[in-house]
């Protein structure tokens, strides 16, 4: 039975599919984030053929924050890196760990989210309170309080599923304080989805209450799931640079945020050097940027009537 | 309810025209670069109490306000002085005479003593042993106190210090000498923690801490009754903030006339600036490798950092000329021993034991030594067979000055090139002093760390590095070795300089071979100041004493 | 409007909301606790971190009574710990020996206040202005460049926005001051302390209303392009009133009650962005403060910080909900 209906179920998706992205990319704001996110995941993916290895004080070959000129396009930090060559690779970390975090974000979000809305009653009451106080509270100011602890608790310097320990506090720590928003979200979605016909259908025909989270309502949450992400990545860069610029970042993996912590330290807004500054900042911006047009194209896509950000 | 948006929109108006209205005013600073005879000078470091015996981090500006008895700059210059005039020790080394300044006062008219100078000393002293033992700040208990044998005033002007075994603590020490008729009623436990010591301070220093901002400033005003008269400016203020950003940008517009504390990038910047003089000295900082030597509790990753071939092999691959150029642009001595040369008297550049920067070399040494690259995979194993993989930690406490993170990927750059792989974890002051505390204290465990510390030019200071009593205090390489403790106890019951230079010439030496630590370099402080306001800065040793507070005057 | 049979409705909900306010302040307290408690090490010997010398065992078991930590975890610590917070007790800050946390944040709200109330008066103002402005004129260059420009300082971190006007304004052009509250030794209280004053809070007020005032554009925008699509504005302009009165009387109408309620729902987030605006301007504020604090690893005033934040965001919620049910009817209904 399952066989039969799939063939022409999979052929609808498809379909659904390719409508979808042929309206998503109806809108500029679509282009424009695709296009840059293009363009920094390959600098993220691969620095190397791009600048050549990270540069270090050891390896640095310019001069001391030099302006911008032929040789350093974007000039040079103040132990003489070349500013373009710590950019592209601090892609490579502050992606890394926003794309991770949302992960987990979006998994945990997504986890209270259909089980409360599922279950409702008692369960849903008590999750929701915890999700209250996960969305009330600014995931920066949770992180900022938690993210020492954190590092105290598990301890510095060894590796962390190939993370450097400081760094993975981070990615986890901003992956557990952002996912109220996906929960709420989600569960109201759950709400209306959990009194759908196919969904009494598979309970009379006996399917348990996890592969009816799992079969039928998860794959019908996919449009928010995706729109939100995108949003929630924006999130947790922003995230991300604010923590490490206060300090709670790795200097010698830096990430944006490190690099602009780096650089205030250096004393490089009074000394005017522009350029250590800019290139780091307008990276986050470009980059969060492309993630929020591109996270309100895909829900105007999905949902004309509604906008994820007023 | 119709006429509504009407007022509405008035009052929006209304907020519009306040929130321009800063714009509009774009006069120069209604205070900023108007000579008013107060000298503002910002820094770098923040005060958290006035209470010098529970604070390590007030030195500025409790130095303005307290006087020592004698300590660095009375010995160094002989136009400052501080709370006693004259001294002498009798023959037998043993006892010491202070003459206290005649008809000197506090700063609120009370005569201040020779009592109020035993008085402090004998607060510490008996607090020895206590569980309160006054150990939390600048005014500490220290080897050279638990080597007294009595401090007794024998009139207002004389002090008498009589000492166990000969020493010159009682000239070097650095208590600052605190009022008996405000410190008498404080306990241990209070003194040590929730005293603040709250402003006005009585003190009988020239600048008088009046009003203390948390995170901002300290106000000081000139002492009426200092000893070498009033001084002529109408005050000063004492800026502190988290990042030198400020400092500069306040010397560039003139609201700031003394900043410390500035950054190479700043200080190459402000150099251009015609008002203002940019300054370097040395201080008693110095920048250091330390190997984790202990054995047992604590140990490092590999036995390795407990033989000293293996670290003097280590010593051929630190650069220290390109630590100094590179990490800190010039404005650092490079690393040789133990004693900084702001330490004049016993400075000693080592020529002949000294060794020089060859990778090459270091590799012959550490083959030699048995830690060789073994299956030719580039990595070094040591002699348990084990690749080499150190973690090193660097940080700085509160108070120094930072250690550039370029200086340490200088630093695993090298012993990378020479086969021995180096992890690199920066570490806050908090953290810092717990991961290097002692190993009984629950520290250790990694394997090499670059910090710093700052001293005085007394032998014990510059010493203490290698003092095995204290291993987690000031001793971070947890080195243990017999014949050092012994030239320093004797340093210590030294008086005679010559003889004192030629034991911590051999403390020295006998530290530099066994390498338990590798100096990096001795920072220098940047300072800058503004030329258009005050005269009177001095060039040298402002850092030890409330000089040259004392002697500004208006142009 | 309001009948017999709605008022223990409205009741109930009201009762709903305050009580959900509770839950969440509990959690924020219980969540301090623990994290206190889940850091390696004797917080005893934390409160002794800064002395250099050796610390003896009798010291820290001096330090253990002093403070309480002798007591069983739960429930004693608990309740103390509770009880205490209520009160406002939130202990001693290890840094600033002696010093209470709730005095240091005492002394440093007032300029966090002045500095977030200005951001949201400009960004309010300012913002609710341009967004009324580009949703009339929909599709013209204003309203593109707003719409672009306000997504742009959506995603822009503010810190850096603020770092970039220190080097153009301060650094570069020299016109206003880019660090401080004020200039060094100034008689408060003074008109010209007051002047020196608003100078130093343009640049950091600026960065912050920047990074919120998107979106407020955004609101009104949206509730300006609802206003002009609406029937009535048509039967306005049959009666001869003009264009302009009409619009602004509704769209700000129209306009209110997102505003509102994105004032009170942002406030968290205002006041995390003013953190690191603060640790850039040397503005002597909860964020400075909140630095410093996590450099020295001062516990006790990181969760003093996160009470006070945690407590205000939840009060601001809290009015949020129940001025949405004053404001909107359809709620109550």
């Amino acid at each position: 039975m399952t066989e039969v209906v799939a063939g022409p179920r999979r052929h609808v998706r498809l379909r659904a599919t390719k409508e979808f992205f042929s309206r998503l990319f109806e809108r500029v704001g679509a282009w424009v984030g695709v296009a840059a996110l293009a363009f920094f995941l390959i600098l993220a993916a691969i620095p190397g053929p791009i600048v050549g290895p990270l540069e270090t004080a050891a390896t640095a070959s310019g001069d001391f924050l030099t302006p911008p000129d032929s040789q350093h396009i974007l000039g040079t930090d103040e132990v003489g890196r070349d500013v373009l060559n710590v950019v592209v690779h601090g892609a490579r970390i502050s992606l890394t760990i926003a794309l991770i975090a949302t992960v987990i974000s979006l998994i945990v979000g997504t986890t209270v989210g259909i089980t409360s809305g599922y279950y409702g009653g008692r369960v849903d009451v008590w999750l929701m309170r915890l999700t209250d106080f996960f969305f009330i509270v600014p995931s920066f100011v949770l992180a900022l309080v938690i993210a020492p602890v954190f590092v105290e608790v598990i301890g510095r310097g060894r590796e962390v599923l190939g993370f450097r320990t400081s760094l993975f506090v981070i990615v986890v720590v901003i992956g557990l304080t952002s996912w109220a928003f996906v929960a709420r979200l989600i569960r109201s979605q759950t709400l209306s989805l959990r009194e759908r016909p196919f969904v009494d259908r598979a309970r009379v025909a006996g399917s348990s209450d996890l592969s009816i989270m799992i079969r039928h309502v998860l794959p019908n949450l996919v449009p928010q799931i995706a729109a939100n992400g995108a949003l929630v990545v924006a999130g947790a860069i922003y995230t991300e640079t604010a923590l490490s610029f206060i300090g709670l970042g790795d200097p010698v993996q830096p990430s944006w945020g490190t690099l602009l912590s780096l650089a205030q330290q250096a004393g490089a807004a009074s000394a005017g050097a522009w350029w250590y500054l800019g290139a780091p900042g307008a990276c986050v911006l470009t980059v969060s940027l492309a993630f929020v047009l591109l996270g309100n194209a895909l829900d105007d896509t999905f949902n004309p009537r509604r906008r994820a950000i007023p | 309810m119709n006429k509504l948006p009407v007022q509405r929109r008035d009052v929006i108006k209304a907020i519009l025209l306040a929130t321009t209205a800063p714009w509009v005013m774009q006069s120069k600073g209604a205070f900023a670069s108007s000579c008013d005879n107060i000298v503002r000078l910002g820094a770098t470091y923040s005060p958290d109490s006035m209470n010098p015996f529970a604070t390590w981090s007030s030195f500025w500006p409790t130095v303005f306000t307290y006087d020592y008895l004698v300590a660095v700059d009375a010995q160094r210059h002989s136009d400052r002085k501080g709370f006693a005039k004259e001294w002498s020790v009798a023959d037998d080394n043993l006892t010491w005479t202070f003459k206290i300044w005649p008809g000197m006062k506090w700063s609120d008219g009370k005569s201040a003593t020779a009592r109020d100078a035993a008085f402090t000393y004998n607060y510490l002293r008996d607090s020895i042993g206590k569980p309160d033992e006054l150990n939390a700040g600048w005014n500490s208990v220290d080897d050279g106190l638990k080597n007294v044998k009595s401090i007794i005033a024998l009139d207002d002007e004389t002090l008498q210090i009589v000492t166990k075994e000969p020493t010159r603590w009682p000239l070097d020490n650095t208590i600052l000498i605190v009022p008996e008729h405000i410190w008498e009623d404080i306990s241990y436990a209070d003194a040590r923690s929730t005293f603040r010591n709250d402003p006005p301070l009585v003190g009988t220093g020239p600048m008088i801490v009046s009003e203390f901002q948390q995170g901002q400033f300290v106000r000081l005003t000139p002492n009426p009754y200092f000893r070498n008269g009033q001084p002529e400016t109408a005050g000063l203020i004492l800026h502190h903030f988290d990042t030198a950003d400020p400092i500069a940008q306040g010397l560039k517009s003139g609201a700031l006339a003394f900043g410390l504390g500035l950054t190479a990038a700043q200080w190459a910047d402000l150099s251009k600036d015609p008002n203002i003089q940019v300054g370097e000295s040395r201080i008693e900082q110095r920048n250091w490798l330390a190997f984790n030597c202990a054995s047992g509790q604590g140990e490092g990753s590999t036995k390795a950092l407990q033989d000293p071939a293996f670290r003097d092999a280590i010593g051929y691959a630190i650069d220290q000329k390109t630590i100094v150029e590179r990490a800190f642009r010039r404005h650092a001595d490079p690393g040789v021993g133990l004693v900084y040369p702001a330490a004049s008297d016993y400075y000693s550049d080592l020529s002949d034991i000294r060794r020089h920067f060859d990778l090459a070399e270091a590799g012959r040494r550490l083959d030699a030594a048995g830690y060789r690259d073994t299956n030719g995979d580039g990595v070094r194993e040591d002699k348990e067979g084990k690749r080499f993989q150190l973690e090193l930690i660097a940080g700085t406490r509160g108070g120094n000055l930072q250690i550039p993170i370029a200086a340490v990927q200088l630093i695993a750059g090298w012993l990378g090139q020479i086969g021995i792989p180096v992890s690199v974890t920066q570490l806050e002051p908090g953290a810092l002093s717990a991961r290097a505390a002692a190993p009984a204290k629950g520290g250790g465990g990694w394997d090499l760390l670059v910090s710093n510390d700052w001293g005085s030019p007394a032998p014990a200071s510059l010493l203490r590095l290698g003092n095995r009593a204290l291993i987690g205090g000031q001793n971070q390489s947890y080195w243990i070795n017999d014949n050092f403790n012994q030239i320093l106890s004797e340093v210590q019951v030294t008086i005679d300089l010559k003889k004192s230079q030629e034991l911590v010439d051999q403390a020295a030496r006998l530290i530099y071979t066994e390498a338990p630590y590798i100096m990096l370099c001795y920072p220098f402080l940047l300072q800058a100041h503004r030329k258009d306001c005050f005269e009177g800065w001095g060039t040298e040793d402002f850092i030890w004493s409330y000089f040259p507070v004392d002697r500004l005057r208006s142009k | 409007m309001a009948t017999c049979g709605q008022g223990g409705r409205t009741s109930r909900r009201i009762g709903g909301i305050v009580l959900r306010a509770i839950v969440t302040l509990l959690m924020v307290a219980i969540l301090n606790f623990i994290l206190f408690r889940v850091i390696p090490g004797d917080p005893a010997g934390l409160l002794l971190d800064g002395s250099r010398s050796a610390v003896t065992s009798e010291q820290i078991e001096a330090q253990r009574e002093r403070w309480g930590l002798d007591r069983p975890l739960i429930p004693d610590q608990v309740l103390d710990y509770l009880s205490a917070t209520a009160k406002g007790d939130l202990g001693y800050s290890f840094k600033f020996r002696g010093q209470r946390v709730s005095d240091l944040l005492l002394d440093r709200l007032p300029a966090t206040i002045a500095l977030v109330g200005v951001a949201q008066i400009i960004a309010i103002s300012a913002g609710v202005m341009l967004g009324i402005y580009a949703g009339w004129r929909r599709g013209g260059a204003v309203d593109t460049i707003a719409t672009g420009g306000s997504l742009a300082l959506y995603a822009t971190p503010s810190f850096w926005l603020g770092m970039v006007l220190v080097v153009v304004f301060s650094t570069k052009l020299g016109w206003l001051p880019g660090y401080g509250a004020y200039s060094p030794g100034a008689d408060t209280g003074s008109l010209a302390w007051l002047a020196d004053y608003l100078r130093h809070l343009v640049l950091p007020a600026s960065t912050v209303a920047l990074g919120i005032m998107g979106q407020y554009v955004l609101v009104a925008r949206a509730a300006m392009s609802d206003v002009v699509a609406e029937d009535y504005m048509v039967t306005a302009r049959a009666k001869g009133l003009t264009s302009g009165q009409m619009l602004l009387r509704h769209a700000f109408r129209n306009a209110m009650l997102p505003v509102v309620t994105l004032v009170t729902l942002n406030l968290g987030y205002v006041v995390a962005g003013a953190i690191t605006v603060e640790t850039v301007f040397a503005w002597p504020g909860i964020g400075s403060l909140t630095v410093g604090a996590l450099n020295a690893r001062d516990y006790p005033v990181l969760q003093g910080v996160f009470l006070l934040l945690g407590t205000s965001i939840v009060f601001a919620n809290l009015i949020a909900d129940l001025a949405y049910g004053l404001l909107d009817p359809r709620v109550t209904q």
